[in-house]
């Protein structure tokens, strides 16, 4: 009876024992390589975590692309494909590892699968547009509610009738070639970005593509004249348009922009003139490589380089953030260089339309100084007294006594 | 309003200059990718 009752407990703990070594040696297993049960393939954890938009690890899949030791024998189930399956073909071809000759040139066309693509495409039209489309409204709806609250800024002295050479005909000539092109880049983008969303549904898709088609014409060659503009007016405004203390006194009065009789004194350019100039020049510059890196697709790649040197400043790590990546393929350098040429140019266009409304509607006087060149004395008095007060002490004459 | 009328001749001539320029020095995205065995059209 004991011999029993010994026997049995006995047979329990060995029982036990062998059950938690099992136990222990699959845990063990499973932490050296969870995905053991589906044979190195995917989980279903890596499936939900991809729909969930999580990061997933994929070297399981990159790594097993039939290359190297990973390549089934030729007397194996798969020799006769040549040791390679289909399925790591085609991980290869998406991973970029496979040994791929082409007809056409560039790295480019080497490129068979390149699934980033898709998050461009999503973003592109998705938040992009939205985001992009919300910003030119709000800005329209605060212009048009500042029109209705404010009204025309008037000149509110008695006007002289005297006139006053503000911009000589070069400057004027710069001003509307940068403008004149800016114009019509921002028109031709929005139509390629909103096409689809806006026009295709009016007009069809036939009539849209004669219209794109133009449009980008319009767009890759009118860019050289808005380049040569932008490099003209940097050149011959760059000087006038260094900051200085008068700017923060103008800030500080809000430009009187907000209520009549105010008008902190200003020279030739004021702080709020000087602000767009400087985004002009900026945006304008930066518009312009993204630009050039789309017109000679994947010759001038650009975001590799900028990302390694955001990644050396450290200021990511600082802010909790994840490297940015310094390998990119071709088409992802383009993709990246169109969403930031877009991102660029709803903040050029939503600036330039503060800048529109006030040298037109806005402000009694301003459009004369790119119209004719002459503005009103009253208005110079008004909007540059310190400008006026140099050019009569400079040129000696003042337009207001004089015959 | 003189200066606005010769920017946008400006703008023109530019255009159709970097079109031809371009199109003569074979920048085309279709000539830079791609070979003899391959069209593009």
């Amino acid at each position: 009876m004991l011999l029993r009752l010994f026997s049995t407990l006995l047979l329990m703990v060995l029982l036990a024992f062998g059950s938690g070594s099992a136990s222990a040696q699959n845990t063990a297993q499973s932490d050296a390589e969870p995905r053991s049960e589906t044979g190195g393939a995917q989980t279903l954890t890596d499936i939900m975590a991809r729909q969930n938009g999580e990061k997933v690890d994929d070297y399981f899949r990159r790594n097993a692309d039939g290359s190297g030791n990973t390549a089934a024998g030729i007397a194996d189930q798969l020799g006769t494909l040549g040791g390679t399956s289909d399925a790591e073909l085609y991980r290869a071809l998406r991973y970029g590892s496979a040994d791929i000759t082409v007809s056409a040139r560039g790295a480019a066309a080497e490129v068979i699968i390149q699934d980033g693509g898709m998050n461009w495409l999503k973003f592109r039209s998705g938040p992009l547009i939205k985001v992009g489309g919300y910003l030119l409204v709000g800005m329209l709806i605060t212009l048009a509610s500042f029109y209705f609250l404010r009204g025309k800024i008037r000149i509110d002295g008695a006007k002289t009738g005297h006139k006053l050479l503000r911009f000589n005909s070069l400057e004027r000539f710069g001003h509307w070639l940068l403008a004149g092109s800016f114009i019509l880049l921002g028109i031709t983008g929005l139509i390629t970005l909103f096409g689809r969303m806006f026009i295709i549904p009016l007009i069809g898709k036939e009539a849209f593509a004669t219209i794109a088609e133009a449009g980008k014409w319009v767009h890759n060659n009118v860019a050289w004249a808005f380049m040569l503009g932008l490099l003209l007016v940097f050149l011959m405004w760059v000087l006038e348009n260094i900051p200085n203390r008068d700017d923060l006194r103008w800030l500080a009065k809000g430009g009187g922009l907000f209520s009549k009789g105010v008008h902190p004194p200003a020279r030739k350019f004021n702080a709020g003139q000087k602000i767009i100039f400087w985004a002009v020049v900026i945006l304008g510059a930066s518009i312009s490589i993204s630009g050039l890196s789309m017109l000679f697709p994947f010759q001038l790649p650009m975001f590799a380089k900028t990302f390694a040197l955001v990644n050396d400043t450290g200021v990511l790590q600082l802010l909790g953030m994840s490297a940015l990546p310094e390998t990119l393929a071709p088409h992802q350098e383009m993709q990246y260089s169109q969403i930031w040429h877009t991102i660029v140019a709803f903040i050029f266009i939503a600036i330039i339309l503060a800048h529109i409304y006030l040298g037109s509607v806005g402000m009694e006087g301003a459009f004369d100084a790119m119209g004719s060149g002459e503005v009103e004395t009253q208005w110079a008095k008004e909007h540059h007294s310190i400008w006026y007060d140099d050019v009569v002490r400079e040129t000696g004459v003042d337009p207001d006594k004089a015959k | 309003m003189k200066s606005f009328v010769v920017a946008c001749v400006a703008i023109v001539v530019i255009s159709l200059t970097s079109s031809y320029a371009l199109k003569s020095i074979g920048f085309s995205t279709q000539d830079q990718t791609t070979g003899a065995a391959v069209r593009v059209e």
